[in-house]
This record gives structure tokens, sequence and C-alpha cells, in this order.
């Protein structure tokens, strides 16, 4: 098992000019999400399931001794196919102090976009995620879906953190 | 020479153990970067063909010397040069000796986060023994030492995390024992009569929580002794004892603490607090359900006392409570019936804790069952498992008939209930009341440390933790407490429905 440490950064500190994007592909599209949220990036390994989560929740791992949701966002997006290969990989996330892993396909690059190479999402998409798109990033030929990751890991339906609202019971 | 390779062997482990101390202590930038992964192959420990051995006398008691020497000094020089053939029993009193002289020694002050990082390693330290005692296991240890190795490593392991485990824990007692005087003068001066009862004072949990609950608590108490505890003529009329009861009770469950706060007042009144809420548009409605109430009680500045009074009223202090519970990373859960009196639990994960577990598969994972809630485990015949009219099911045990869990279900691991067939019957018992859990194997026990899946996901209902497996995996810890609740709804669920 490989881990390749991302250096960790400030999340206020965004340089103006040119914002860093850890892209990889879901299906047969490229995302990308802010590098500051990635914590590191390592190779599948096998989920213990929780007990009446959504399906999009493969279950939990250990990340040196911490335990971790793992997210498959190719079920949480619908895709048909979610399967586990050799270039699936966990990109671990760290958003507000917690610690989440998402399934991806394959991790691609790391690309840097100008706020000029970044488009807002056209309003006539069919899919439900458009909600946690914040942009499309051109890249030559290439199309990025921007993923605004926080929003995604911060939402209520995920339920990582709905302690704070969740009421006694 | 079989002797002074056995004294390698053997002081191999506590070598390891100071290796990691010293990394600990020596540098700042210590960082676990992975599990050691499991060796695939038997490796041995020593050359082959190096003398086998020796007998199992002279090793127990190589063992015992060193624990004790490692007791006294953990951090400190190492001396194994004195073999003699000392006794245990004599170990013991040098080991209260030297108990005493620490006493008399003054203390050290530790960083907390020094502390939280030791407590991590050994953490770490007990995965990687786990790990290598199953490889040992796996492998059936065809080399006598590597098993004896194995089985001194583990026990050094155990034995250096009760310790750093025990730096921070102290009984509840010394906060209990604050408590009959608050509600002795509260009372007097409310004209109340008031009998406290405190149960589990030698439940431990962390030193630094017990004074973040010191408030918390005494707040509660006072809360019960104001607002829930009627004046002694009240009672007579609704026919209770005039003297009012409130009950302070500790317990451990399932890798928490739990703390209650129970009287036998008024309870909440439903009523005015939906009022109040109305009143200061907290969204109240009146179709919501009791629990939901409770909640306004938590609303910052909320209060239902008629008058302010120095005591309570004042509307500041549950929220607090709510607040510094939440901080400690616990729950607070209220229930109340009106004329009964008022349950006030307080849950809080002891993310430090050791459990002493069971490590059973259910439909093809592993689950940890905490072991002091096992009662027995036997081979259950078709004819023990009865249908009952609701659908639940129960199990004959001797003379008693026992509420079947049904595991799967509850886990959602399976839809259909579990077999009887080739399963084995566990009997749980929580405060008395006991249940029989259904399991496919019985795989061994274990401590292990729990793990919080609240800190970077949620509660899940059924779960009060996870643990790290030997393998580096994952496990949920069983909330057989919560099993038996999830259960007991299921089955009121099945009989609405079919009335």
């Amino acid at each position: 098992m490989q881990d390749f440490s991302l250096k960790p950064a400030p999340s206020n500190a965004q340089p103006a000019a040119l914002r860093e994007f850890l892209t990889f592909r879901l299906g047969h599209e490229d995302y990308a999400i802010d590098i500051l949220t990635v914590q590191e990036i390592r190779m599948f390994e096998s989920v213990t399931k929780l007990p009446t989560t959504p399906d999009y929740i493969k279950g939990v791992i250990n990340l040196r001794g911490v335990i971790a949701p793992v997210i498959d966002l190719r079920v949480k997006f619908g895709f048909e196919n979610a399967d586990y290969g050799p270039f699936t990989v966990l990109v671990v996330l760290r958003v507000r102090e917690k610690l989440a892993a998402i399934v991806v396909d394959a991790v691609a690059d790391v690309v840097g976009l100008t706020a000029e190479q970044i488009k807002p999402a056209p309003e006539l998409s069919i899919t439900l995620n458009i909600e946690y798109v914040m942009g499309l990033g051109t890249r030559g030929e290439q199309m990025l879906i921007l993923l605004d990751i926080e929003k995604l890991i911060t939402s209520r339906e995920l339920g990582i953190f709905e302690e704070e609202s969740q009421a006694t019971h | 020479m079989t002797s002074l390779s056995l004294i390698l062997l053997t002081v191999q482990a506590p070598d390891s153990v100071r290796e990691k101390l010293h990394t600990l202590l020596g540098t700042h930038s210590v960082r676990v970067t992975a599990y050691v992964p499991p060796v695939k192959e038997s490796a041995p420990l020593a050359p082959p063909g190096a003398a086998p051995a020796s007998s199992a006398d002279e090793f127990g008691l190589f063992s015992q010397e060193s624990s004790l020497t490692q007791t006294t000094e953990v951090l400190g020089e190492r001396r194994f040069g004195r073999r003699s053939a000392d006794h245990e029993a004599t170990n013991i009193m040098g080991r209260r000796a030297t108990d005493r002289v620490q006493l008399d020694r003054a203390s050290i002050r530790v960083n907390v986060d020094k502390l939280d990082r030791l407590l991590n390693l050994v953490g770490e330290l007990v995965i990687a023994q786990s790990m290598l005692n199953e490889t040992a296991t796996r492998n059936r240890a065809q080399d006598a030492r590597l098993r004896d190795s194995v089985a001194y490593v583990g026990r050094q392991t155990r034995e250096l995390q009760e310790a750093v485990m025990a730096i921070r824990l102290l009984p509840m007692d010394s906060l209990f024992s604050r408590m009959p005087r608050l509600v002795r003068d509260l009372a007097k001066r409310l004209g109340k009569e008031v009998e406290l009862n405190a149960q589990g004072g030698e439940t431990e949990l962390d030193k630094e929580m017990i004074e973040k609950l010191a408030d918390p608590i005494m707040h509660l108490v006072r809360n019960s002794l104001d607002h829930g505890i009627e004046a002694p003529t009240q009672r007579a009329a609704a026919g209770k004892a005039p003297v009012g009861k409130i009950q302070l009770r500790a317990t451990h469950q399932a890798g928490g603490v739990v703390i209650e706060i129970l009287d036998d007042g008024a309870g909440f009144d439903r009523r005015k607090i939906l009022a109040k809420a109305l009143e200061r548009g907290l969204g109240a409605h009146a179709g919501m359900s009791d629990e939901e109430v409770w909640q306004f009680v938590f609303a910052p500045g909320f209060t239902t006392a008629d008058e302010v009074s120095d005591i309570s009223g004042r509307g500041v202090g549950m929220d607090v409570v709510k607040r510094n519970i939440r901080a400690l990373g616990g729950h607070i859960e209220v229930r109340s019936r009106p004329g009964e009196g008022t349950h006030i639990a307080i849950r809080l994960p002891l993310t430090l804790a050791i459990l002493d577990g069971m490590s059973v598969e259910i439909a093809g994972e592993t689950f940890i069952v905490p072991l002091s809630l096992i009662g027995e485990a036997f081979l259950p015949q078709n004819y023990q498992i009865k249908t009952i009219t609701t659908g639940a099911r129960v199990v004959q045990v001797r003379d008693a008939y026992l509420p079947l869990l049904s595991t799967e279900q509850l886990l959602g691991l399976s839809s259909r209930p579990a077999s009887v067939q080739n399963a084995i019957a566990i009997v749980v018992d929580v405060d008395g009341r006991r249940a029989v859990l259904l399991v496919d194997q019985l795989l061994g026990q274990q401590q292990v440390v729990i793990k919080s899946l609240e800190s970077n996901y949620r509660r899940i209902p059924g779960v009060a933790g996870a643990t790290v497996l030997g393998n580096g995996r994952v496990a949920l810890i069983l909330d057989i407490n919560a099993l038996l609740h999830l259960e007991a709804a299921a089955s009121t669920v099945q009989v609405a429905g079919a009335a």
C-alpha cells in the first residue's frame, strides 16, 4: 500500500490567479476537486460495511488508526458501472477537520486553472448532481467538471456533518 | 548458550517498545505511516537451528522479572541482569512497595498532548502486536520460541497499554462525592426532602472529562431538585412518598460511559414547554413528539420557571450543559414522564477505552460483542426457537424464553431471519435484560481499542464504535443495548402492522 501524501496547505491561502485541482475520472467524465481538500491518495482497500447507511457509503476504512467513511461518488452520482479495478483509488479528503475518502475510477493529474478557465455550470443540466458542481474547467480540448467537494461532504444527505443539527433521542 | 539466546529473544519485546517510546519522546515529527503488513511467511526471529526454547518454567520466571522491571522503570533504565528466582508473591510485594514510594514522590506535570500521543502510539503498538499474533497463529508457529516470544510481546504490550491508560483515568467518585453536600444544602433551602443515591462511582473516566463534567452534572442535579422534585405536600397529594429520590448512576456501556441522573419528580411539563417555545418563536407546534418537545429545553435562554431564583430559572444552563457534553464528544438524552420523573442520560464516548470483546462473524462480517455482556453461548436446537404471533422470535434457554435479536435484519445485512442451522447462540445480558444473538462463528476473545465512528462520520444505531483488527481491517462493535431497543421498536411496528 503506497501513500502519496500531498502537502496540506492552510485552506484560506488561496492564490488569487491560479487554483490547483486534482483531476480524476468517474466513468467517462473528468472531474476535478480543490487540491487543498485532498490529504492523500491510496489504493482501494477492502472496506467494512456500515449498517443502515445509503448504498453510496461503502463503509469505513482504517486510516492509520482513525476510522473514516468511504463514499463511492460513482454510486452517489448514479453511474452504471461501479467496479473496482486496479486503477480504482481512494482520495482521502480533509474537510473541516473531518476525514472522508471518496472512491474514484482513476486519479489523473494536478492542474492549475485561472479564473478565466473556469466557466459556470449550465443550468440546463438534468442531473441532480448539478448542486455540487461549482463550474466547468477547460484545459485545451478537455472539459473538467469542478466539484464543490466541501459542499458535498458537508451536505445533509451525506450525514457526515449532521451531528450539529441532529436532535438527540 | 540456550539461556543467552532466550534472553535476547525475550528482551526484544521491551526493546521495540522502548524504541517507540524513544521516537515519541525524542522527536516531534513522529508520524505512524502505516500498519505493519501481515507477514506472509513465517519469519523466524532466531536463525534456524538455534537452540530450542528452554523450559517454560525458566521463561515464566524471566518474564515475571522483566514485567516488574518494566512497571517500575517504564521510561527509565532497564536492568535485566537480575535473574533471581523470585516468587510471584515477592514480585507483587515489590510492586506495591514501589507504588508507595511513587506516591510519596513528587508528581510531574505532563502536557496532555504528550500523553495523547503516547496513548495513540501504544494503541498502534497493540494493533501491530495483534497482527503479529495473528500471523504466528496462522502459521501454527512451528517454532516454539516464536510462539513464546509473541505471547510475551502480547503480555508486555497489554501491560504497557494498561499502564499508559491508567495515567489518565480517575474514578467517578471524585465527582459524585461533591453531590451529597450540594443536594443537602439545596434541599434545605427549597424545603424539599430528597434522598440521593449514587451508583457506579468506581467507573473510571478520563481525568479531563471528569473535570469538565463537574459543572454540567451539578447543574442537572440542581435542576432535578429545583424543577423536578416536588415539595413534600405536593408529593403526598400525588400519592408519592414525601421523600423524593435522585439517583446518579455511572456505567460502562459498550465502549462508553453513561452517566444518568434520574429523579422521581414531576417530570417535564409538555404543555408549559410548548407554550414557552411558541412564545419564543422556536418553531413549535402541537403535533410534535415528546422527544422533540424536550429538545426545546436545550435552546439558549429557555426557561419554564415562573419565577427566577438564584438556583435556577434564569434560562442559562441547559444549552451550556448540552454544549459542554457535545464538546466532550458526548450526547445528552432526555426522557420524561409527567408525574413519574425525568431520566437524563449523558453518553460519553471513551475514545481511549479498551474493551474486552468477543469477535464474532455475522453474515460474513466480523463484529465485536462486549465480553462483559455475554452470559453464555450454546448451539441452539430448532425446538428451542419459537415464533410468537407478533412475528418476533423467542429462544428457550432452560426455563426462560428470551427474545431473539434479529441482528442481521437490524444491521441491514440480510432481509431474512438468520437460520438456526449451524448458528451459535449468545445470551447477552444488559442490566438484567437478556436476549439471544445468533452468530455464525465465534472467532475469539480479544482486547480492542475503541475508535469512534463519530469523529469522522456519525453515530449509527446499533453500533457502539469500531476497532482495528489484527489484519488492519475495521470491525464494528455492536451496541447491544441499542439493538435491544431497535428490536423492541421493530416488533412494535410489526404488531401495529398486524393489527
